[in-house]
């Protein structure tokens, strides 16, 4: 089995109260914020190790982003994938969700095929959620977002996903693409060893060029039928006033103002 | 060309989830601004008529319906074929879908068919002169971006459930016209994905937090078991709603993230919002920040989390739930 894993790197999270718009260019001043994968894509990860161990196979991860990558898919190699893709372009640069899943869908045509495609369910800096689902469109393919469970039966593929009432079972032909749900699995630490043997493990960069078919219309920010316009931050508007006193008297004070406010 | 305004009317039950309300008030505020539009209700599945009936309120001028046995189906794969295809024949200007669990996967899944833009779980939309701008949270709802479709139609955006405002009680309008669509793309439609199966969830006396005026929320600070069975005492001596951040969801001491609060969780805007243990990161924040009164417990006196409170206690979050549960049950 073949099992292509998508793997986005992006700013970490734990600094995103650090970003800040420049007041002259209007452009988000994130310099400084260290890369880190995905989180919902190290799930996916684990979920093609669990797989792999299972029933055998091979896994390849796919990002697109600039050069700089290279340094979180070889953290994706460390976790135990086999292989590396790095689609790097500026050509494809600045795309929105469709001109992503197109470009990604690209690269999976020209690396694969695949019995499946693993994708995180959404990412931390942009988090549309799209990019599967839009993947999976430009392949022909089906495909399952926020998935609690994976399994493979014979050549299909099992995946579980919750709705607001209620849980429901699906059943994906191979081959499929699957965003997975970050409480599928407990993603495994990984070891010194690991990280070694990492460096040995084949990473390609590819560029649009080495694309098949490529069609430029659907690619990069002139492909993208999303435009930004102006960026805002979001301020709190609260000042905050910190009661004192034992946990008795601030209880009172809390809950007073709870029946002032509720009255009200 | 029409400037029509589409609203997808997910059935939850047996009637529209309740996004749906809450996206024709904004498609409403919309068109005032759009001459000549109309605001219609989008039914797709099987044996629709109490669908559309359910869907016909006032503020929606028109309903589209498309039935047909394949549509019997939570698979957005199957879903998209028909969405997309009555969007091309009727050609609206503007796509609305509530970012549910079936929406934010249906939403992505059509627009891609039809090659257009898809702005994502938008926070307001605003019609202007030049375009309609919709505000999308990025970076954990740290930034907000105008997202706009300058060359393709229609502009879709998906909003999630509790961002807009419904009026709590919907009339019935019968004078809504019916239209229903030709489904013969559905005769061949096949879908590389099947539902097996679909268990309900077991119904629960909760106070659903969307609809709560008091959410109580529980933060990574709130660990044991112990102190969240307090804390659920609390709330059901005040009629309050229970959250979580996905921190405390990580402890194990919920199944699942389903009433999780934040970007990838629930939007809520309680009168009273009481925070124990929480850390504050945007994520979170982005999904609470509405609210009109925010109390909250932190051991860390820097805690970020104040700075999106009214009012503030340095302290432990399951001494302060104890004390305050003690004060409410006299
Ligand atoms: C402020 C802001 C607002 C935006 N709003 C919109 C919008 O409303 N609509 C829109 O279409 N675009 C929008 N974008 C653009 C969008 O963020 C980018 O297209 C992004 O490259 C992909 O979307 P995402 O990060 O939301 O991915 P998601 O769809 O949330 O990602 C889901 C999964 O897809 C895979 N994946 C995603 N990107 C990559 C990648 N580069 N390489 C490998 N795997 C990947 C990963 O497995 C990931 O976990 C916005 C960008 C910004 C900065
Ligand atoms: C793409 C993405 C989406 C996300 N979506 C969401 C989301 O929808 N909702 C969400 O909540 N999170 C979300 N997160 C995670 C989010 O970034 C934070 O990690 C999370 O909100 C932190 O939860 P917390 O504040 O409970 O935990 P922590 O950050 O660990 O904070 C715990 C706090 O409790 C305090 N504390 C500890 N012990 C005590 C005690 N005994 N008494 C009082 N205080 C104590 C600490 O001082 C600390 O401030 C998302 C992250 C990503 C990357």
């Amino acid at each position: 089995m073949r099992i292509a894993v998508c793997v986005k790197s992006v700013p970490d999270p734990d600094y995103y109260d650090q970003i800040i718009i420049d007041p002259v260019n209007k452009t988000l001043k994130r310099a400084g914020i260290p890369a880190v994968i995905n989180a919902s894509d190290k799930h996916a990860i684990e979920a093609a190790l669990q797989l792999k161990e299972k029933h055998g196979g091979e896994i390849t991860v796919i990002s697109m982003g600039p050069p700089a990558v290279e340094q979180q898919l070889r953290e994706a190699l460390a976790m135990g994938a086999d292989e590396a893709f790095l689609l790097s372009d500026r050509k494809v640069g600045g795309a929105d969700t469709l001109a992503t899943s197109y470009a990604l869908s690209k690269v999976i045509e020209k690396t694969g095929p695949y019995d499946l495609i693993l994708a995180g369910n959404e990412s931390a800096d942009g988090a549309t959620s799209h990019v599967p689902s839009q993947i999976g469109e430009w392949l022909g393919m089906g495909s399952l977002c926020s998935a609690l469970s994976v399994d493979m039966d014979g050549v299909n593929f099992i995946a579980t996903k919750k709705f607001e009432n209620g849980t429901a079972q699906f059943c994906l032909s191979s081959p499929c693409v699957i965003a997975v749900n970050q409480r599928i699995n407990k993603v495994r630490l990984t070891n010194m060893m690991a990280i070694l043997k990492a460096k040995k493990k084949p990473l390609t960069v590819l560029s649009a060029a080495d694309l098949p078919d490529l069609d430029e219309q659907y690619i990069g920010l002139s492909g993208s039928p999303t435009q930004n316009g102006e960026l805002h931050m979001v301020e709190s508007t609260k000042s905050c006033t910190m009661l004192e006193g034992t946990e008795e008297e601030t209880a009172a004070m809390i809950y007073d103002k709870i029946k002032q406010f509720i009255r009200e | 060309m029409n400037r029509d305004i589409w609203v997808f009317a997910e059935k939850l039950g047996n009637s529209p989830a309740p996004v749906y309300y809450e996206l024709v008030c904004k498609a409403n505020e919309m068109k005032q601004k759009m001459p000549g539009s109309k605001v219609c209700g989008v039914v797709i599945g099987k044996d629709t008529d109490d669908m559309v009936r359910a869907a016909s309120i006032r503020g929606v001028d028109a309903i589209y319906a498309m039935d047909h046995d394949r549509l019997d189906t939570l698979d957005a794969c199957m879903l998209k074929i028909a969405f997309a295809d009555m969007v091309r024949q009727y050609d609206p200007e503007v796509v609305l879908v509530g970012a549910t669990a079936l929406g934010s996967e249906l939403a992505p899944a059509t627009a891609g068919k039809l090659k257009t833009g898809l702005a994502a779980h938008c926070v307001d939309i605003e019609v202007t002169e030049e375009r309609i701008n919709c505000m999308v949270p990025a970076f954990g709802g740290r930034v907000i971006s105008e997202i706009y479709v300058p060359n393709t139609r229609p502009v879709m955006a998906s909003v999630r459930p509790g961002i807009f405002d419904a009026p709590a009680e919907h009339e019935a309008d019968s004078a809504a016209e019916v239209i229903c669509v030709d489904n013969s793309i559905m005769n061949d439609a096949v879908s590389p994905v099947a539902m097996v199966s679909f268990v309900e969830d077991a119904p629960t006396n909760d106070i659903k937090l969307e609809d709560a005026e008091i959410v109580v929320c529980a933060g990574r600070g709130v660990s044991t078991q112990e102190a969240f069975d307090k804390l659920r005492a609390l709330a059901d001596k005040l009629d309050a709603g229970i959250g979580y951040t996905r921190s405390f969801a990580d402890t194990g001491l919920v199944p699942d993230e389903s009433n999780m609060i934040g970007t990838s969780g629930k939007s809520v805007k309680p009168k009273v919002f009481l925070g124990f243990g929480i850390s504050g990161a945007a994520h979170h924040v982005c999904g609470m920040n509405k609210s009109d009164l925010v109390i909250t417990v932190n051991k860390d006196p820097k805690a970020k989390m104040f700075q999106f409170s009214d009012y503030g206690i340095v302290g432990d979050a399951a001494k302060m739930v104890c004390a305050l549960l003690e004060k409410v049950e006299k």
